[in-house]
């Protein structure tokens, strides 16, 4: 082989020795993923039980600081034209409902007296429209239970339409503020001719025409039994010829109300006049009349005004007279008419689902007013109740429980808490005199039950998850006429704002997520979820059957950061907090490091923990998602 | 694939023992056409396996040692999807992670120059420069499924005269994307992407806005008009 030859060999070798290396060294470098293609994982969702934590409160006492009977319809009890007239009556038919209409000597003082304290309505009072008879169009129907009236005794049945004389104070206004009256008014048969059928018995076999200018209209005469008891069964009827009262048999509503009803309007001083047939007034008068003079001599038993008063000179211009003559109205009534100003003088509240606090921490209570910015310790009467419930001593279910009051503080705002979950709720009864001298309830708006760790301070803390209006002022703090009044309601759980409580954020109970088992690591993703109130942190636990739980490493941002979520109530992290909530979140453990078998447990829970309560699970859960079957029975012993 | 890959190249180096013995084609002011396949392999950072590749070129020789032209090379190929969190799909009680990858065709085009060394064996370096378009599947590609960018180009290789009119080539380089977006290869959408076990993931930091892949072809030249 010549030299030439040589290198020629050693060049090809060389070349395919190059090309060998070039190709071995090609990258093969992509990711070998060995895990198992499926892995035990669950749904976390918000939990179907779930109802953020709620109290109940009452405004339990108003005082009536004023009322001024001036203020147009002052008590607010216009009714409308046909205020008294519908469906809502024993029978189901149209009809004027007349039961709670009727006054006798001791609720009425006008003149004519009633001479009769004791006459009342029976089960049922009405005046039917022509489809309650059901005897054809224009044909009505008074049907009227009475007891209580004198026995074995004849009493005439009529419609008047009265004028009203008021001698000094208005008899309806006194008599609604309780008030006694000591001049009565006087109502004055105003217009028309005495008329009717004063000999027609009552029992429905009579049908007594209607009218024009009849005044008062003699419907007919009932007899009481033995016991002072009778059924008033008159049938007034209009005709198409004389008569304007609705004559439709067929729809159960009048046309044209203003001139085509048996009682007139019931709308106040601004109201239409009242023209005979319409009259305001139905009464039972004892005795029979003739047809000669209709109406008889006795005394009046019973009246009943159903449209509202009028002058001598039958105009609706007296404030406040309407239908019915009132009875004393309720303090709570009164301050809320028109014409009161008043406020509340004492509140109270029970919370539910407040977890122990730890240390030095407790609840405390105050009074807020945003209005004017008064925020004061809403000192009272604390209890701590405890539920009692009774079991069925077969099944062993809850078949009642009643409260029971365990431990009493007299003149606090704070208390440490206790959750439902042992059997407890916490009650706080405030009043003008466990406040402080000058103060009242009603010189604020709302109360906020706050968390703090120091407590007796000058200003609620920022931690304020509950709260409740329960006066509106209307913007106009200093008038008290305009002021309403939640007597009852719910507390609200969230972020209080004591200078814009409309800012205040309610806590939302949103998001969700998905978690997953790897071996010895748990790991559970969960997206926008609700911002938690101040004060509060969002906590994991894994809890087993017996109900004991285990506390997850604390609650983080999304990896690779994973930032501390603990302080997600009050830190503002770009990316992952929002002012109402928590874009990503991770609860992860291994149960090696944390000493846990998977296997022990059932459920996953997150909840609302106080930042300053106790270690415990407490009782807000907010979202649960249930350990899968495969952790809990591994086929092969774990995956 | 690689031992098949290997013998194809074996197989074409002993072509080229042989052809050695060939006189140089005579190519000054003509064109040199070639026409072959080969092997591209992509750079781990790219997220893109390795595939085979057709080219094409055609360079024109102004003096015996210097040639200017065109070049082109279409590659079959598909995402590495181990390079990207794998898919987890989730059911009532198990979660399946899945590697997702999808097909991928590479074209790259562009001029280059060539200096040519003298002797039977024809060493040449290429310099070039072009673009590429990358063709995903559309029905699997969140975005688009065109996508465009800059290569440069480097490579040596020999051409081996059988006659004076063709012969053949090997040539190795490499192909330079320095503006090369891996994400957009990964057709995973958001929610369903392991977040939950991140270290089921690869380290994001391997994948490479600027690769560099190897390439190997093989091609039957011509001179057409020698």
């Amino acid at each position: 082989m010549t030299q030439h030859a040589v290198r020629q060999w050693i060049g090809r070798v060389g070349l395919v020795a190059g090309t060998g290396l070039v190709l071995v060294g090609c990258p093969e470098d992509a990711i070998d993923i060995t895990e198992p293609a499926s892995l035990p994982s669950f749904d976390f969702s918000v939990a179907s039980s779930f109802v953020p934590p709620t109290g109940s409160f009452a405004v339990e006492r108003l005082t009536l600081a004023e009322f001024d009977t001036t203020v147009t319809e002052a008590f607010g009890r216009a009714t409308g034209a046909l205020g008294f007239f519908n469906a809502d009556n024993a029978f189901g038919y149209p009809a004027y409902g007349l039961a709670g209409l009727a006054r006798n000597g001791s609720t009425d003082p006008r003149l004519p007296a009633l001479a009769d304290d004791d006459a009342a309505i029976g089960a049922f009072c009405v005046l039917g429209s022509p489809p309650f008879p059901g005897l054809g169009e224009g044909f009505w129907d008074l049907y009227c239970q009475v007891t209580n009236l004198n026995p074995n005794t004849r009493y005439t049945v009529m419609m008047v339409r009265y004028g009203l004389t008021v001698n000094g104070e208005l008899d309806a206004a006194a008599v609604a503020l309780g008030e006694t009256v000591s001049d009565p008014d006087d109502l004055t048969v105003l217009g028309g001719t005495p008329g009717g059928a004063p000999t027609a018995e009552c029992n429905f076999s009579v049908a007594v025409p209607v009218a024009r200018d009849v005044n008062p209209f003699v419907l007919g005469f009932v007899d009481t039994d033995i016991d002072g008891n009778t059924t008033i069964d008159c049938v007034p009827y209009s005709t198409a010829a004389d008569a304007t009262w609705w004559r439709n048999f067929d729809s159960p509503l009048p046309d044209g109300v203003e001139d085509s009803i048996p009682f007139g309007p019931n709308t106040g001083a601004d109201g239409i006049d009242l023209s005979i047939p319409s009259y305001n007034y139905l009464v039972l008068v004892e005795g029979e009349g003739t047809p000669g003079d209709p109406v008889p001599t006795g005394p009046h038993a019973m009246r009943w005004q159903v449209g509202n008063d009028i002058d001598l000179s039958g105009n609706p211009s007296i404030n406040n007279a309407l239908a019915p003559f009132p009875l004393p109205l309720s303090t709570a009534e009164l301050v809320a008419a028109p014409g009161g100003a008043g406020r509340p003088d004492s509140i109270s509240v029970i919370f539910n689902q407040l977890e122990a606090l730890a240390g030095a921490a407790v609840y405390e209570a105050w009074l807020v007013n945003p209005e004017t910015g008064s925020m004061v310790p809403a000192v009272g009467t604390y209890n701590r109740i405890k539920i009692l419930a009774e079991r069925d001593p077969i099944t062993g279910d809850i078949i009642a429980t009643r409260d029971s009051v365990v431990e009493t503080v007299a003149s606090t705002n704070s208390f440490a808490g206790g959750d439902e979950e042992d059997g407890y709720r916490h009650e706080i009864m405030i009043s003008d005199n466990s406040l402080a001298a000058g103060d009242t309830v009603g010189f604020h708006t709302h109360l906020a039950l706050t968390v703090t760790s120091s407590p007796g301070g000058s200003a609620p803390s920022d931690a304020r998850p509950f709260w409740f209006q329960f006066t509106d002022q209307n913007g106009t703090p200093d008038n008290f006429f305009d002021d309403s009044f939640n007597n009852t309601g719910t507390t609200s759980f969230g972020n209080f704002d004591v200078d814009e409580p409309a800012l205040s954020l309610i806590y939302g109970g949103d998001g969700g997520g998905r978690g997953g088992f790897r071996g010895d690591v748990l790991s559970v993703n969960l997206e926008s979820l609700s911002r938690p109130p101040i004060g509060y942190s969002y906590v994991g636990w894994l809890v087993r059957e017996d109900g004991t739980a285990f506390r997850l490493p604390d609650i983080t941002g999304p990896p690779p950061d994973r930032v501390s979520l603990v302080d997600a109530d009050v830190d503002a992290i770009a990316g992952l907090i929002t002012p109402t909530g928590i874009l990503e979140a991770n609860l992860r453990v291994v149960a090696d490091e944390a000493g846990i078998e998977f296997s022990e447990f059932r459920t996953l829970l997150l909840t609302l923990e106080a930042k300053a309560g106790a270690a415990a699970l407490g009782s807000i859960a907010t979202h649960v998602g249930s350990v899968p079957d495969r952790v809990i029975n591994p086929p092969d012993g774990g995956d | 694939m690689m031992n098949a890959y290997r013998t194809t190249v074996a197989t074409l180096a002993l072509l080229m023992v042989v052809a050695v013995s060939a006189e140089a084609q005579e190519r000054v002011h003509h064109f040199q056409v070639a026409v072959g396949g080969g092997w591209h392999s992509f750079a781990g950072g790219s997220a893109v396996k390795s595939g085979a590749t057709i080219s094409g070129e055609a360079t024109y020789y102004l003096t015996p040692s210097l040639g200017v032209g065109l070049w082109t090379e279409y590659t079959f190929t598909e995402t590495d999807g181990g390079r990207f969190p794998p898919a987890a799909l989730s059911f009532v009680d198990s979660t399946t992670f899945t590697i997702i990858s999808q097909p991928l065709d590479i074209w790259q085009y562009g001029a280059h120059a060539k200096l040519q060394m003298g002797g039977s064996l024809g060493p040449f370096l290429l310099v070039g420069a072009g673009g590429y378009t990358v063709f995903l599947d559309p029905q699997q590609a969140s975005g688009s499924d065109v996508s465009t960018g800059f290569v440069l180009r480097l490579g040596v290789g020999l051409d081996l005269a059988v006659t004076d009119r063709a012969g053949f080539q090997i040539a190795v380089f490499d192909a330079f994307f320095p503006d090369w977006s891996p994400n957009r290869l990964y057709p995973v959408r958001d929610q369903f992407q392991n977040t939950r076990f991140p270290e089921l993931n690869p380290d994001p930091d391997d994948l490479d806005d600027s690769v560099h892949n190897l390439g190997l072809t093989v091609a039957i030249t011509v001179v057409p008009g020698a």
